[in-house]
Formats: C-alpha cells, sequence, structure tokens
C-alpha cells in the first residue's frame, strides 16, 4: 500500500482539474470550447468516483455521460447558430444570477439527501487508491455487490427507471415520425420508386 | 510426456517470471517498485502495437493489391516489407500545415487525444495467462466507456478544421460511431452473461477447459456465434473501417476529418485507428474465441497463451482487410438503417437467446437449446432481413461480371 499522502495529492489533483474545468465550462464564451471543458468534466468525474472506490460506477460514469451525453451536447452546439465562427458568444449570456441560484438550490438538495443518509460520515477520511498492483488483493471489487443492490433491494425504483426510459424512447419515435396524409396527387415516395 | 507439460508451462510463463522476479529484487524500494510495476506493464505496449501498425499496413497494402491483380510495394526491402519505414520517415518530415482560420489549439489536441484511448484499450486486455497490464474488475465496460473517447476527438478534428468537408466528415463519424456502439456493446452482453463478470481475464478463465480446451469457446454456441458475427461487423463499423468508411469517403468528402491535417498529426490518426482495430479484435478475441485459451492435448499445451491471443487477433485483422477488398461501401441512410433497424434488434434478440440457452443448458438440456436457439435466430434474421431490406425493383442479374 504506497503513502495515504499519495493518494491524497492524487485526489486532490484529480478534485481540482474537475473544478476548474467545471469553472471554464461556465465562463468560456466560445460555446465548442465550453461544452469541450463539460466533458473534460464528465471525465474528470469518473476520476473522483474511482478514487472514492467505486470502480463500477466510474466506467459507467464514462461511458455514460463521456460517450453518449457529451455527442449529445455537441450535436446540440452544432446545430446553434452561428457556432462555426469565430465571434461566436453563449446565447445564456446575461442569465448568470439565474445560473448561480439553480446551482446553490441543486447542491443544497444533494448535500441534504447526502447527510440524510445514514451511512453518512462512516466511509474512509482519506481515499482509497484505485489499484495497488504490488499488493493485489487490498481492492475490493463493487460490480457484484452494486448489481445485487439494484435486482435485491432497489428492484422497483430499477424497473421504473427502465419504463421511464422506453417511455422516452416511443415518444422520441412518435415525435419524429411523419403523420400527414399523402396526397392522391403528390409525387411518389422516390424512396419506394414506385409510381 | 512430463517433460513437454513442463517446458510448455514454463514457455507459457516465461514474461510473468521475469517480470515476478525483477519485481521482488525491488522491494526494498516500495515507490521504486510500483513506478517499476507500472511501467513495465504497459511499456511493451507502446514498443510493440506501433510496430506491428507498420507491419500490418504493409500487409494490407500487399493483400489488397493481390485483391485487385496488383502488385503492391515491392521497391523498399525484399518484398517491399520495409515500405511502412519509408512512409513513416516521410510523414516525420512533412510540414506540418494548420489552416489559418483553424482553432489551433483544438486543431492539435485532436490527433494527441485520439491516441490514448486506443492505447488505454489495449492495456486493459489480457494478453496470456497472468498478463493482463491493467487487470481491473470492471475491464469490459471500462474498455467502451474509454474507447468513446475517441468519437470526441474525431468531433475536435473535424470542427477545429473549419473546413466544410472537415465538418460534414466529423458528424457523419460521430453519428456512425454513437449508432454501432449500441449493438456493439449489447452483442457483447451474452458472452458477458454467460461468463459472469465484467474482467477480460475472468472472461478467459470462463471458456478454458473441455475437449481440447477449445469446447467451452462461446463462438461454439448458437448466441455465441450470432453475437461474434454481430460484434465483428460493429466494431468495423467503430473502428471507420471498410465497408463503413463514410467519414473518409474520398469521392464526397476528401478525407473527412482528416483533410486539413498533414505530417505526423496525420500518421496519429492512421496509427489510432490501427491500434483502436488491434484492440477492439482482442476485446471480440476475449469475449468470444475463448482469449488465450490455445488447443491443449493431454495436458500439453500446443503453444504458449500469449501467442495464441496475438494469432487469432491477428487473425481478425486479416479478415477485415480481407472485407475492405471485397465489400463496397455503403450509403449513409444505408449504413443507419442498418445500424437501427437490423443490427440492435438481432443483438437484443440474441440477448434474450443466450438467456434461454443458459436456462436450458443448466438443466441439462443441451439439445433443446441449440435447436430453441438456432430455430429462433434464423427465423428472425431471415424474417428481418426481409422485412428491411425489401426492394420493390426487381432483382438485376449481372451476367459478364
Amino acid at each position: 500500500m504506497p503513502d495515504p499522502k499519495i493518494q491524497l495529492v492524487l485526489f486532490l489533483g484529480v478534485f481540482f482539474l474537475t473544478v476548474s474545468a467545471g469553472f471554464y465550462a461556465v465562463s468560456l464564451r466560445n460555446l465548442v470550447h465550453a461544452a469541450l471543458f463539460l466533458i473534460l468534466t464528465f471525465a474528470c468525474l469518473g476520476g473522483v468516483f474511482i478514487l472514492l472506490n467505486a470502480d463500477f460506477l466510474g466506467a459507467v460514469q464514462l461511458l455514460v455521460y463521456v460517450g453518449a451525453v457529451a455527442v449529445l451536447v455537441l450535436f446540440a452546439v452544432m446545430l446553434t447558430r452561428n457556432v462555426s465562427l469565430p465571434g461566436a458568444v453563449t446565447p445564456a449570456a446575461g442569465t448568470g444570477l439565474a445560473g448561480v441560484v439553480l446551482a446553490l438550490v441543486v447542491f443544497t438538495c444533494m448535500a441534504a439527501s447526502i447527510f440524510a443518509d445514514p451511512l453518512a460520515g462512516t466511509g474512509p477520511a482519506v481515499p482509497v487508491m484505485v489499484r495497488d498492483r504490488v499488493n493485489a488483493h487490498s481492492f475490493e471489487p463493487t460490480t457484484a455487490g452494486f448489481s445485487r443492490a439494484l435486482i435485491e433491494g432497489h428492484a422497483v425504483a430499477f424497473q421504473i427507471a427502465g419504463l421511464l426510459l422506453t417511455a422516452a424512447l416511443m415518444s422520441a419515435i412518435l415525435l419524429a415520425q411523419d403523420f400527414r396524409k399523402k396526397q392522391p396527387g403528390s409525387p411518389a415516395d422516390p424512396r419506394t420508386g414506385t409510381h | 510426456m512430463e517433460f513437454l507439460v513442463r517446458i510448455t508451462n514454463l514457455l507459457d510463463q516465461v514474461f510473468v517470471i521475469a517480470f515476478e522476479w525483477m519485481r521482488d529484487l525491488l522491494v526494498d524500494w516500495p515507490l521504486i517498485q510500483l513506478l517499476f510495476v507500472l511501467v513495465v506493464a504497459t511499456a511493451p505496449i507502446l514498443m510493440i502495437f506501433p510496430g506491428l501498425m507498420g507491419l500490418t499496413t504493409w500487409v494490407e497494402r500487399k493483400g489488397l493489391a493481390r485483391i485487385q491483380n496488383r502488385l503492391g510495394p515491392n521497391r523498399v526491402g525484399k518484398f517491399g516489407i520495409l515500405q511502412f519505414v519509408a512512409d513513416g520517415l516521410k510523414m516525420l518530415t512533412k510540414e506540418d500545415i494548420v489552416p489559418a482560420e483553424a482553432d489551433r489549439i483544438v486543431h492539435f489536441l485532436a490527433p494527441v487525444i485520439i491516441v490514448i484511448p486506443a492505447l488505454m484499450g489495449l492495456g486493459l486486455l489480457s494478453f496470456g495467462n497472468g498478463m493482463t497490464p491493467i487487470p481491473v474488475d470492471t475491464g469490459v465496460i471500462l474498455f467502451f466507456g474509454i474507447g468513446s473517447l475517441s468519437t470526441l476527438a474525431i468531433f475536435m478534428a473535424g470542427w477545429a478544421s473549419r473546413n466544410k468537408f472537415s465538418v460534414l466528415g466529423a458528424m457523419r463519424s460521430v453519428a456512425q460511431m454513437v449508432s454501432y456502439e449500441l449493438p456493439l456493446v449489447m452483442a457483447s452482453v451474452t458472452a458477458i452473461m454467460a461468463a459472469g463478470t465484467l474482467s477480460m481475464n475472468g472472461l478467459v478463465q470462463a471458456q478454458s477447459g473441455g475437449f481440447l480446451n477449445m469446447a467451452h469457446w462461446h463462438v461454439f454456441t448458437p448466441w455465441g456465434f450470432f453475437g461474434f458475427i454481430l460484434f465483428f461487423i460493429a466494431a468495423l463499423a467503430e473502428t471507420n473501417r471498410s465497408p463503413f468508411d463514410i467519414p473518409e469517403a474520398e469521392s464526397e468528402l476528401v478525407a473527412g476529418h482528416l483533410t486539413e491535417y498533414s505530417g505526423f498529426k496525420y500518421a496519429l490518426f492512421f496509427l489510432a485507428e490501427y491500434i483502436a482495430a488491434f484492440a477492439i479484435f482482442g476485446v471480440a478475441v476475449t469475449l468470444f474465441l475463448g482469449g488465450w485459451n490455445g488447443p491443449e492435448i493431454g495436458g500439453v499445451k500446443l503453444g504458449p497463451s500469449w501467442a495464441w491471443f496475438l494469432l487469432k487477433m491477428y487473425v481478425l485483422v486479416l479478415l477485415m482487410i480481407w472485407a475492405r477488398g471485397t465489400f463496397p461501401r455503403l450509403r449513409v441512410d444505408q449504413l443507419m438503417a442498418f445500424a437501427w433497424k437490423f443490427m440492435l434488434p438481432l443483438a437484443f434478440l440474441n440477448i434474450l437467446v443466450c438467456g434461454l440457452y443458459l436456462w436450458l443448458a443448466s438443466h441439462g438440456l443441451w439439445v433443446a437449446g441449440w435447436i430453441v436457439a438456432l430455430g429462433i435466430l434464423w427465423v428472425s434474421y431471415r424474417s428481418l432481413s426481409e422485412s428491411v431490406f425489401r426492394s420493390n425493383t426487381p432483382r438485376r442479374v449481372y451476367r459478364y461480371a
């Protein structure tokens, strides 16, 4: 097991990177740069999870946020006007106060829910390092326990989340579908090739 | 016989034994030992795979040339085998051109970032018995998580170049990679279900034993064979390889996101593409083809485990080159329809079939499992391909081709 000091330095490094990337994500005026910093924040949060000994959560954070949500954000940015011009500015400029208020509300809710947890304050004071290769068994994987908790303890919540996602997917298909009836005299659909 | 078993086991473990011996020499200096372990476990990847990539470009050019009835490179070295060295030197000495309007920092960062996920993905693979550079418990999911970074790098390259071909190519590439990531991950779920673990090493160990040490490979089950084919096709698309190389379709998009890159930055994109292909085929070998398990007769291993792993991986790379020489490029709407309407439903169905097969097999009904799984997969494959790829124009008959 290496020195706890090394772990603390590692944690502080990742922590500092996360916070500063998040700061740049909200303060930069170039929208694409801001989006890239947001993605760096997502990736660093994965690092924070791993340093907090939640390896599965860290991997999922990378897969979902860096892999899927980031691409969604980038597509949304590409669809905004004038984004590829050098002088493009964020359309949200001037809404700083509302953002601060919203951030405070979210932070209060999260802090309240964390401190309401009976397990609060019982964890290790210093985060455990990802993996110590010299003592191969000093690190316990969390995947099995995590999935067991999902299936046994929180099965209903898990299923409801799945139902919500299915509903979202179906409504997306509904929104994208073209319900207008074809007029008798209108030109044939070029894709089918019938006349 | 006893001697043969011992000598093959020694050959199998030679790198592990050397590594442990050197590690134990440094036991009095824990910090140096930790650094040594980290460097020695990962440095071979950095040394071997770029060289293997160079050789593969030669193999690819020679192979494509034979397919197209040409000779291919034959000037540098015997059979042109040193062609990649000449190409590399040429790349290094070329001028690095950055467009005047480009976003200089992002333009510079994109080729750097695209190499990172490719190399990190290789580090997670289990190359042999006891030879996993980064042995994490969540190996497969971490591999896909890190791999999704490459989508980002391609977007950065396309956007920062401020060129319409670059942006269009990057958009196509991002859409393609996001679409094919789903069937890729869903196809691998079956193997994870059967092995009951996400770690690369655990997946390989779950496939060892049985007749010739080959009987338990996942590819020898109906869902495994089907899943392997789905995984292979999705992997081709995920690495932007032909017939899915639409992002860099020369005839319509110049070179897609690569248009404004020259010199060594261009070489880095090229390197990342090949290394990502090696890594993803390594995962395919781990999930479906038994990983580093090689044939074994009476305890005598027919070759060390790491050699078997590299051999299987390279056979898949050759298959990729063969596909490039054989299939025409897809149109962009065909590509999307293929991913969402065909591959994804089949991948989901394959998960159900795998569950059914495993349930029947756990009751000892192997034969029933085979029949049921093959029946469901065949019927759904036929009906889905009939409904998705139905064409109203009569089938063309080529008489002189």
